[in-house]
């Protein structure tokens, strides 16, 4: 080795040797995770702001920042009261006024929160318009009447008109998340905009941790908000790191410097058997995978036949893509609500009864039923037309490509081809986004709502609904399930979404983490909803100081 | 020369002028567009032509390509749309991170490439040149992530000698110049290794055909040493292409290489054009192309200025 790299070495090695040897029992010291643990593959932090963010993993970042109004937990879709700023929310006309009470909380600089923090969380919201990262949610912001503060402990919200008090309470009211009106309020909307990827901007957060730095293209570092009353944080710092390859946080767990990665699904045999590390596999996300259809193509206008979109989804076997793919870790998702937890599905779901389900012969039958017979080349046609489309999928994405490659062969088998084109994320965008667009398929990730109805998604002219779905039937019952109190509403919109596959839908996949050893809790770290809980991490001591 | 050297740099700037509005028309005419970046998933025709009201993105092209280019010439590089920076100030952050990182590893691929060029000329045909030959071969059709990908597992996963990625040890409060350092080695020998393949071989073809030169003959004829003959004459006639090369190489110094910064996770200007060209962030792509643009202009004439000082025959004009 040449002489000049000896010094380098030394310093590197008693670098890697710091970090443990200054952990104290019981505490794990800096913790380095990448962006999208528990998600998806890595990407930046671009921004903190909470009524900007534009990814999930910005949102996560916020999240870690501000508490929110109602914590909703992803593994029981119930609020979760001991975590919510909120301490009670009562609707008197059962629907059209909500009166809140806070709970007493502090933002990290001492001062209490208030509903004044509430009112001004609402004045953003309206001073952003349809650029607030939430527009359209659970109502928001367009269904709210008016915000009256009460008292500082108090404040009531006022509708335009009744609407299901469940659902306003779990997907829009719960948006009035408090930010620290006596340090934002000096500044015009405008200016808080620009300030999003500033950390000094944010140095008074509410919520676990606080950032300390935001190094642009590399990390986000967080520090614990002593101030925080959820519990005892057992870190120093907690580091989130801009890493997008997913075969990258494999080498950097192995080599130390992340603590905690999901695990890629191709390194999964891999994997698992690496020494110094865990496997700790997460309860199935809330979100799900869809083909989504332009039903406003005449091209592939044979989509616009309910039978033929039954017939693709038949014919994919989700039990089978799961075990191919994901190495058995997810769940089949034949309709529009997540299975686990199946806090929101119905009787007959429960029980694992839906309108569809993987029936290759049931397939086939509807298409003959439709008029199909199969051609020359195996592939159904009627009147000269094929059954054929294109999907447009993301580039780069193993996992999607895989997913694709598999629902081709099973498409196949029922006589239905499937062709296959990647395409950037902006440019896949902006085709949905246009409904003169002469896009066939989408190979979509769908996420989820604490409250799952479709207003968004399958409403006619909804932002979500990029295919053009419109049917007078699911309107009404959408209507129902926002607008009638209870549960039936949403029970009646997910069986006839099952049966219409607006989309196509496929299975949810789990994510399984790669831990060291040393730490614990990472599988009550993440939820369903994706939420971080930060005070269940802890770690063992380092072998050598337990040995001390 | 003063005149030659003014000469080229005014006809240059028509050259950037065009490069630079071609790819601002290039990259505002493909589909998409930064607003999607910055709204992501939920973006809505509504919520997206609110944004590019705001950003400005809904004026005409060549109106949008004026301000820019007003913006310029008061010494403004515009803002980033997704990353909410002033462009100046993020391209000095991935700047000087790259300036290091390649400056390094041009100063060390060049001082190897020479010493194994010399090696290679003088020892022609016998075997350290044809193992020398060998490795040249060897990681020249090697790919720079491969080479990138073995250093990493053979050394910051194996042996756990030095870190697999970043520029600094995130768990270390009081990290400073030797944590840096210590980042800075696998990345410097993924491109020493692919720079040295390339440049000691142009180098040793270069030093063995000087070797073979009648004024070669004629100084050993007159009884000068080898040593002599080599370090005083061959070497100095023989560094010229290699000067040229790394004349033409000089804008990587700065903007560096998109794989090699990628596949360590080194937040370099190379890596920072690869993320504006998928996200669409004009401001910032536009500010690198014009970077590469006047480097690549001020590379060659640096090497054609060095080139006149090895050999004053060399004409400027």
């Amino acid at each position: 080795m040449h002489r000049a790299l000896k010094p380098l070495l030394a310093a590197a090695t008693a670098l890697c040797l710091a970090g443990p040897a200054l952990a104290a029992p019981g505490d794990c010291g800096t913790l380095v995770i990448p962006t999208g643990l528990g998600v998806a593959s890595g990407a930046d932090i671009t921004g903190l702001n909470p009524l900007l963010v534009n990814s999930t993993y910005n949102a996560q970042a916020a999240g870690l920042m501000f508490q929110p109004l109602f914590w909703v937990n992803g593994n029981t879709l119930q609020i979760d009261w001991s975590r919510s700023i909120a301490s009670a929310v009562t609707s008197p006309d059962n629907g059209t006024t909500y009166d809140v009470k806070l709970r007493p909380w502090v933002w990290s600089d001492g001062v209490p929160v208030t509903s004044a923090d509430v009112a001004f969380t609402w004045k953003l919201i309206q001073a952003y318009g349809t650029t607030y990262a939430g527009y359209g949610a659970g109502g928001m912001p367009d269904l709210v009447k008016q915000l009256k503060i009460i008292s500082p402990e108090e404040f009531q919200v006022v509708l335009k008109h009744q609407v299901n008090p469940q659902w306003f309470i779990m997907d829009g009211l719960g948006q009035l998340a408090p930010l620290p009106a006596h340090v934002w309020g000096q500044y015009s909307s405008d200016e808080i905009y620009e300030h999003q990827s500033d950390v000094t901007f944010f140095k008074v957060v509410d919520g676990p941790l606080r950032p300390e730095a935001l190094n642009i293209g590399q990390d986000l570092v967080f520090v614990p908000n002593p101030a925080w009353p959820g519990g005892k944080l057992h870190f120093d710092k907690l580091i989130l790191k801009f890493v997008e390859s997913d075969g990258q946080t494999v080498q950097q767990l192995e080599s130390g410097e992340l603590d905690m990665i999901n695990v890629p699904m191709g390194l999964w045999n891999a994997v698992q058997h690496l020494p110094g590390t865990q496997i700790v596999t997460l309860a199935p996300a809330l979100d799900y995978n869809e083909v989504a259809l332009n039903l406003r193509n005449p091209k592939v206008a044979f989509l616009r036949d309910v039978r033929v979109r039954e017939a693709m989804e038949d014919a994919i076997d989700q039990k089978g893509m799961i075990q191919l793919i994901n190495h058995g870790l997810g769940e089949e998702h034949w309709g529009p609500v997540a299975p686990v937890p199946p806090t929101f599905l119905t009787p007959a779901m429960k029980a694992g009864h839906y309108p569809v389900s993987y029936d290759p012969a049931h397939a086939l039958a509807l298409l003959k039923e439709a008029g199909y017979t199969r051609g020359p080349d195996g592939i159904m046609q009627k009147d000269g037309q094929k059954l054929s489309f294109t999907q447009l999928n993301l580039t780069g994405d193993a996992m999607i490509e895989q997913m694709t490659v598999t629902t081709q062969a099973y498409l196949k088998r029922v006589g239905i081809e499937m062709k296959v084109r990647d395409i950037e994320f902006n440019q896949m965008l902006a085709l949905l986004n246009n409904p003169h667009a002469d896009w066939e398929a989408a190979g979509l990730g769908e996420s989820a709502v604490a409250y799952p109805t479709g207003e968004d998604l399958f409403k006619t002219g909804s932002f979500e609904n990029s295919g053009g779905y419109s049917d007078p039937t699911m309107d009404k019952l959408i209507d129902a399930s926002t607008n009638k109190p209870g549960v039936q509403g949403l029970y009646d919109y997910e069986t006839y979404a099952s049966a219409q596959q607006p989309v196509i839908l496929q299975e949810t996949a789990s994510i399984a983490l790669l831990v060291n050893s040393r730490i614990k809790g990472a599988a009550d770290f993440i939820d369903p909803l994706y939420n971080y809980y930060p005070e269940n991490l802890s770690c063992t001591m380092p072998e050598g100081e337990a040995a001390k | 020369m003063t005149k030659m050297i003014l000469r080229r740099l005014a006809s240059s700037c028509l050259s950037l002028f065009i490069l630079v509005a071609l790819v601002f028309f290039m990259a505002h005419l493909t589909p998409g567009g930064p607003a999607y970046s910055i709204l992501g998933q939920k973006a809505t025709p509504d919520s997206v032509a609110q944004l590019n009201a705001r950003l400005g993105l809904n004026q005409p092209l060549v109106k949008q390509f004026g301000v820019w280019l007003w913006h310029l010439l008061h010494g403004q590089l515009g803002y980033s749309y997704l990353l909410n920076r002033p462009v100046g100030q993020l391209l000095w952050v991935y700047e000087r991170n790259t300036l290091v990182f390649y400056s390094v590893s041009i100063v060390l691929s060049t001082a190897v490439s020479i010493l194994l060029g010399l090696v290679q000329g003088v020892w022609f045909g016998r075997w350290p040149a044809k193992l020398i030959g060998a490795f040249q071969l060897g990681f020249y059709a090697l790919p720079p992530f491969f080479v990138a990908a073995m250093l990493i597992l053979w050394f910051a996963v194996d042996v756990r000698w030095f870190p697999a990625s970043g520029i600094i040890d995130l768990r270390d409060p009081h990290a400073g110049l030797a944590s840096f350092a210590a980042h800075l080695v696998l990345p410097v020998i993924t491109v020493s290794l692919l720079t040295v393949s390339a440049l000691s071989r142009y180098f040793g073809e270069a030093v063995h055909e000087e070797l073979g030169k009648d004024y070669v003959r004629t100084a050993r004829a007159k009884g000068v040493s080898f040593p002599a003959i080599l370090f005083k004459h061959v070497m100095r006639n023989a560094l010229r292409p290699l000067v040229t090369i790394l004349g033409l190489s000089f804008p990587y110094i700065f903007t560096g290489g998109v794989i090699v910064e990628s596949v360590f996770n080194y937040p370099g200007l190379g890596w920072l054009m690869w993320r504006s060209a998928l996200s669409q962030d004009y401001p910032i792509l536009i500010a690198i192309v014009l970077i590469i643009g006047v480097l690549t202009v001020l590379g060659n004439l640096l090497a054609d200025l060095v080139n006149g000082l090895l050999d004053p025959r060399a004409s400027y004009e």
